[in-house]
């Protein structure tokens, strides 16, 4: 039902911007002959018209004349990107074809690292010191809305945003889209992004699967008997009984997804669901973590606890602890995403002392039901324009240019996205949209270039995706991180498997926090995350976990799933 | 008692010894650990195989520091913090304890100024006032917002007056009746007199300027502007994991992961410290205490 | 009319010391008391776009809200434990260390053991959490290492909610300890000696001389630095948990500082943030008035 109602509304928005950009360009004019933008609308026209200076506001990408400044604020891109000479956050090829193409110039108030951002944006938000244009999380992008800050773009968006734009953003059917719309209004534009990555799937030392022979685990008790064999075995040969079974990280505990080392997967094994809102027969929304499969899970997770199978730590340990752990090789088996081979398994692989053989599995399921991944809204952020902004087309403006540069037909990816040398200058570029299966199409453009033998046909992103596989192939170690996820049988491969077959189950709630969210939230996952870490560390027995759901429910949850379910239906 | 003196005296100086010794080495160690990291291999360090002694000894991690731009900028920027924002503690805090070491007799509303700096230490109005008013003075993202906002320690003006109450009256007496000013006094009996609470106080503030991370982190508008623990806090503190969802953001990360690195960066970090306090130290023990205990 | 003369006169003489004291009062006015405006916060229904004077007023809604979330009774016992012990170890230890330094007859390992127990207290939060939480790992760390050695399996100290106030407490005194141990040695150097002589003409031995003539001599410095403490039993230090706490130990970690930081500029609910903050330093100052009117009291001493 959904799915179809967007599509209709795709529709219809793609043919009334059509016409809008058709009537843009034949006003659209710019007197001084640069090479615009290289976007297709624009550069076709070349008539120069009366009403130029009210029209060509109006037209995608049409430049400001004279120049507008635009404040923004941002995360800095790392101690370890690499400039280049005289080039800065401030001035580099973005903001010059901001400036050169839309005549909007960039002034970023603050640019401070990725870790410091939310701290100093939370004092900018609380002291009023917004800028123009920014990025927000879902949660402050409900502050900002309940506080009255930002503009409703709604109409900008739908006047200015070009065919090629409402195709990326909308590419997953308008799901993501409809995150930012709030009452009908839509306040933002999501920075849509791959939803299929976020799937998570075993990585396992092949070498110590050969070395026990052992086969490649296909239900979950194979896997734990795989892991029991890790621990007991000594499949790293030291004569010590050091090796650990899965590794996870601290905050996999309450069954959210952070990448690297979770255990999340495991409850999916059981049909457990924690922190998304599931439909039950009834059709309506209910907490996956309360669910009578979270306890079965939880059961099976005490008892790897007790078999040794999970590192007595891992309470404490984040994603670069445990990391260290699979680098000495005392770890065998984890849960993370596709990208782990290029962080922190390539570590284990080019170890000397140890190299493990990692390789990517499918997930296993407890029983003869296929075992499907919980997935949420992957937005990864939200740009919004200050209601005191007096061009918030601008953004959409921005947005258009990105798309067009990193897409369009005539885009470079070598000049805009990532160079030859693996410098990223898309990260310099103010906002950012991507298709919904970048990688994976990535990765099906390289099976095909391996296919025919001809990689000519490749964009610079997957032509490198092709040369890191074929340089791994003949014995580069450090290209393995790459080839283990666009390679043949990498990554992306299990994942392909995953899209074909709709192997998930969507987190139907995707709204900002309702407002005992907001004040209960924080208390509730406090409760929730404790009461986990007892029950598998075997501090509390089993049914510890009835009494976390009754105090779950009283404690603000029955009014939580009350306000979810209203939402829910009043979408 | 009488009867284990001597036994006593012999045992009661291996007893202390191995009480301090031990507990030097609880001080030392961990930063010797820290050190050995920072000058041992990448993958020995990730390992765990470092303890007390570097394992496939490198400078790598040094190379790599010196090679930031950001970590050296961050540096220079603590340094001129403590350049700019001592002398100005210094000054402010000297004024201060020169009045009110003064009784109610010679200082009027003295109470009246006590109440008024004590009520700084014991109440503020939280994080998010305390930064609008910095903005509103137009500090932000300038030196002077890590300076100003603290720069009258009152903790350190007691200390002060407390020096200076129990300095000898009579030299001051001595002057007045010369007829020497207040100012005169106090910059060229007082202060002379007081080098060693100064000299102090002079440790305190720098170490203070040196070590505070989290009003830089929240007032500096750009990472080449944070001073170095700052920095330092970004680097060394876990990153986390949850919004890694791209392959580039990957890429980067492993990049900052590295442990060696981090060592490095600490011990460079407390190393100024390390080479200067020493130098001060003997200027503790009169300098803390006289400004604490009243004679 | 004399008496107004010399009135006048007085405030010319006085009057250099009024104006020294001119600029740190305008620092402070400005960043001290500039700031507690926003204490009014506390009793409103903070709204960022209509700020401080424009946002609904609810009075004392926010603190009766306070008393309605579960864990703030806890944390603010938390808070009281972990200060009180810190209190307290942060007397023994060091006035103990002073003790055993004063006896060295050695000069320079006087010294040298003096420059190395306070070397921890000149390094940040920042750098100290980095290397504890690596030392005390139970798999790599070589604390548990070091305990290996003797048998004893390794030890989950920063996991263990039962250890981690414990924790708190000697990492506070591993930092700090060296600190008042300057000070307790150098108010031992300060005792007159001419008292020891006294006492050892009278045939008293080390013993009861320290008994009788050192820690007597101590007493004042010793309440000072208690009384001064006993203010801040409310600041349980959020540098240090802030960098060494996780969800694990939340239920004996958390401190009222930790948790105003989280609940301000984490979950924004900037008004109650305001409002624990403001009971918290109610609570302050009436300890802080009663301690110093006891030292005053019972050791008749005035801090001012």
């Amino acid at each position: 039902m959904k799915h179809r109602r967007f599509a209709k509304l795709i529709s219809l928005v793609l043919v009334a911007s059509m016409i809008l950009v058709a009537t843009a360009c034949n006003s659209s004019k710019n007197t001084q002959n640069e090479a615009t933008s290289g976007s297709v609308s624009s550069s076709a026209s070349t008539s120069s018209s009366p009403e130029k200076s009210e029209d060509s506001e109006k037209s995608p990408m049409a430049k400001y004349d004279p120049p507008i400044t635009l404040t923004s604020v941002r995360a800095d891109l790392g101690t370890n990107y690499k400039y280049d000479e005289g080039e800065t956050i401030d001035n580099n090829v973005w903001t010059k074809t901001y400036e050169e193409d839309l005549g909007i110039k960039i002034k970023y108030n603050w640019v401070v690292p990725g870790d410091q951002y939310a701290q100093k944006f939370g004092v900018a938000i609380a002291s009023n010191d917004l800028p123009d244009v920014f990025d927000v999380d879902m949660k402050n992008l409900k502050l900002l809305i309940d506080n009255d800050v930002i503009a409703d773009l709604t109409s900008v968006y739908d006047q200015y945003a070009t065919p090629l734009t409402k195709s990326v953003i909308e590419g997953d059917g308008g799901l993501m889209l409809g995150t930012a719309r709030f009452d009908g209004k839509l306040m933002a534009i999501p920075e849509t992004q791959s939803m299929l990555d976020n799937i998570e799937m075993i990585w396992i030392r092949n070498d110590w699967l050969k070395k026990l022979n052992l086969p490649t685990p296909k239900t979950m008790d194979e896997l734990v008997k795989t892991a029991e064999a890790f621990v007991s075995q000594d499949p790293d040969g030291n004569g010590k009984a050091d090796t650990l079974g899965f590794a996870i990280n601290k905050d996999a505990v309450s069954g959210g997804v952070t990448g690297w080392a979770d255990i999340a997967p495991i409850f999916y094994a059981y049909h457990a669901y924690p922190g998304g809102w599931i439909k039950d027969a009834s059709g309506n929304l209910v907490f996956g973590t309360i669910q009578p499969e979270v306890k079965t899970a939880l059961a099976a997770l005490q008892d790897m606890y007790s078999k040794n199978l999970i590192d007595r730590e891992f309470g404490v340990k984040d994603g670069t602890k445990v990391a260290e752990s699979t680098t000495a090789g005392k770890i065998g088996i984890a849960y993370g995403a596709m990208w782990n081979s290029i962080w922190p398994l390539n570590s284990s692989k080019e170890n000397d002392k140890d190299p493990g053989d990692w390789i990517p599995i499918p997930l296993v399921s407890s029983d003869d039901k296929p075992v499907l991944s919980l997935v949420s809204s992957p937005v990864g952020g939200y740009h919004v324009v200050n209601k005191n902004f007096e061009h918030p087309e601008a953004l959409i403006k921005i947005v258009n240019e990105w798309v067009e540069k990193t897409v369009g037909p005539n885009a470079d990816n070598n000049k805009y996205g990532t160079t030859l040398e693996g410098k990223e200058v898309f990260k310099m570029s103010l906002f950012r949209v991507w298709k919904p299966k970048q990688n994976l199409e990535s990765y099906q453009a390289v099976q095909a270039a391996f296919q025919s033998k001809d990689p000519s046909q490749l964009n610079t992103t997957d032509k490198s995706n092709y040369d890191k596989t074929l340089a791994y192939q003949g014995g580069d170690l450090k290209s393995w991180g790459y080839a283990a996820v666009f390679g043949p049988g990498g990554s992306q491969s299990l994942l392909e498997q995953i899209d074909k077959n709709n192997q998930w189950v969507f987190n139907e709630y995707y709204g900002a926090p309702t407002q005992t969210q907001s004040d209960k939230g924080a208390t509730l996952a406090k409760i929730q995350n404790e009461t986990f870490l007892k029950i598998i560390m075997g501090k509390a027995p089993i049914d510890e976990f009835d009494k976390f759901v009754d105090q779950w429910k009283k404690l603000g949850g029955d009014q939580i799933t009350k306000e979810v379910n209203d939402w829910y239906k009043s979408k | 008692m009488k009867v284990n003196t001597s036994f006593g005296k012999m045992l009661f100086p291996i007893f202390n010894y191995t009480v301090l010794i031990a507990f030097a080495l609880l001080c030392l160690l961990p930063m010797i650990h820290v050190l050995a990291i920072s000058f041992s291999s990448g993958t020995a360090a990730a390992a765990g195989y470092v303890t007390l002694w570097p394992i496939n000894f490198t400078f790598k991690a040094y190379e790599f520091v010196a090679n930031k731009p950001e970590f050296i900028r961050s540096m220079i920027v603590s340094f001129k913090r403590v350049l700019i924002g001592v002398p100005i503690d210094m000054l402010l805090i000297i004024l201060i304890a020169y009045p009110l070491s003064k009784d109610e007799r010679m200082l009027s509303f003295r109470k009246a100024y006590i109440v008024f700096f004590m009520i700084t230490i014991l109440f503020g109005g939280g994080l998010i006032p305390w930064y609008m008013v910095i903005k509103m003075t137009g500090l932000i993202d300038s030196i002077f917002a890590l300076i100003l906002p603290g720069a009258v320690p009152v903790f350190s003006v007691i200390i002060l007056l407390n020096f200076f109450r129990n300095l000898p009256k009579e030299i001051e007496e001595a002057a007045f009746i010369d007829g020497a000013s207040h100012w005169y006094t106090l910059w060229k009996i007082y202060v002379p007199l007081s080098m060693p609470a100064i000299a102090t106080l002079i440790l305190f503030s720098s170490v203070g300027h040196w070590n505070s991370w989290f009003d830089g982190i929240i007032l500096m508008n750009r990472t080449e502007h944070y001073p170095l623990q700052s920095y330092l806090q970004t680097v060394v503190v876990q990153q986390g994991l949850l919004k890694m969802v791209t392959i580039q953001d990957t890429q980067t990360f492993l990049e900052v992961s590295n442990r060696t690195n981090k060592a490095a960066q600490i011990f460079i970090g407390a190393l100024p410290i390390l080479l200067v306090y020493p130098f001060l130290q003997r200027y503790f023990m009169s300098g803390i205490v006289l400004g604490s205990v009243k004679g | 009319m004399e008496a107004l003369r010399s009135k006048g006169k007085k405030w010319i003489r006085e009057s250099p010391l009024h104006l020294m004291m001119v600029p740190g009062i305008i620092l402070l006015l400005i960043f001290s008391y500039g700031p507690m405006v926003g204490i009014v916060m506390a009793f409103e229904r903070f709204n960022v776009t209509k700020g401080f004077f424009g946002s609904e007023w609810i009075g004392l809604d926010n603190f009766e809200f306070i008393l309605q979330i579960p864990d703030v009774r806890q944390v603010f016992w938390n808070t009281i434990f972990i200060a009180l012990m810190k209190i307290v170890a942060s007397l023994i230890v060091p006035v103990g260390l002073a003790l055993l330094l004063n006896e060295l007859r050695a000069k320079y390992v006087k010294r040298g053991i003096q420059t190395i127990i306070y070397l921890p207290y000149f390094l940040s939060w920042v750098l100290l959490a980095g290397i504890l939480i690596d030392i005390l790992s139970p798999s790599s760390g070589i604390v548990n290492q070091f305990l290996g050695i003797f048998g004893i399996k390794p030890i989950f100290f920063l996991g263990n909610e039962k250890m981690f106030p414990y924790l708190l407490v000697v990492t506070h005194v591993w930092k700090e300890a060296g600190f008042g141990t300057i000070i307790y040695l150098a108010a031992l150097t300060g005792i007159d000696p001419t008292l020891y002589e006294a006492a050892i003409v009278d045939g008293a031995n080390r013993w009861r001389q320290t008994w009788h003539i050192t820690l007597p001599g101590l007493t004042p410095i010793v309440i000072l630095m208690t009384v001064l403490s006993l203010g801040g039993i409310l600041n349980a230090g959020f540098d240090q948990v802030f960098n060494l706490y996780n969800p694990l130990v939340y239920s004996t970690g958390d401190i009222v500082d930790t948790m105003v930081y989280r609940m301000g500029l984490i979950d924004n609910q900037y008004s109650i943030a305001t409002a624990v903050g403001l009971f918290k330093s109610v609570v302050s100052v009436i300890l802080i008035l009663v301690s110093y009117r006891l030292a005053d009291k019972f050791a008749g001493y005035k801090v001012l």
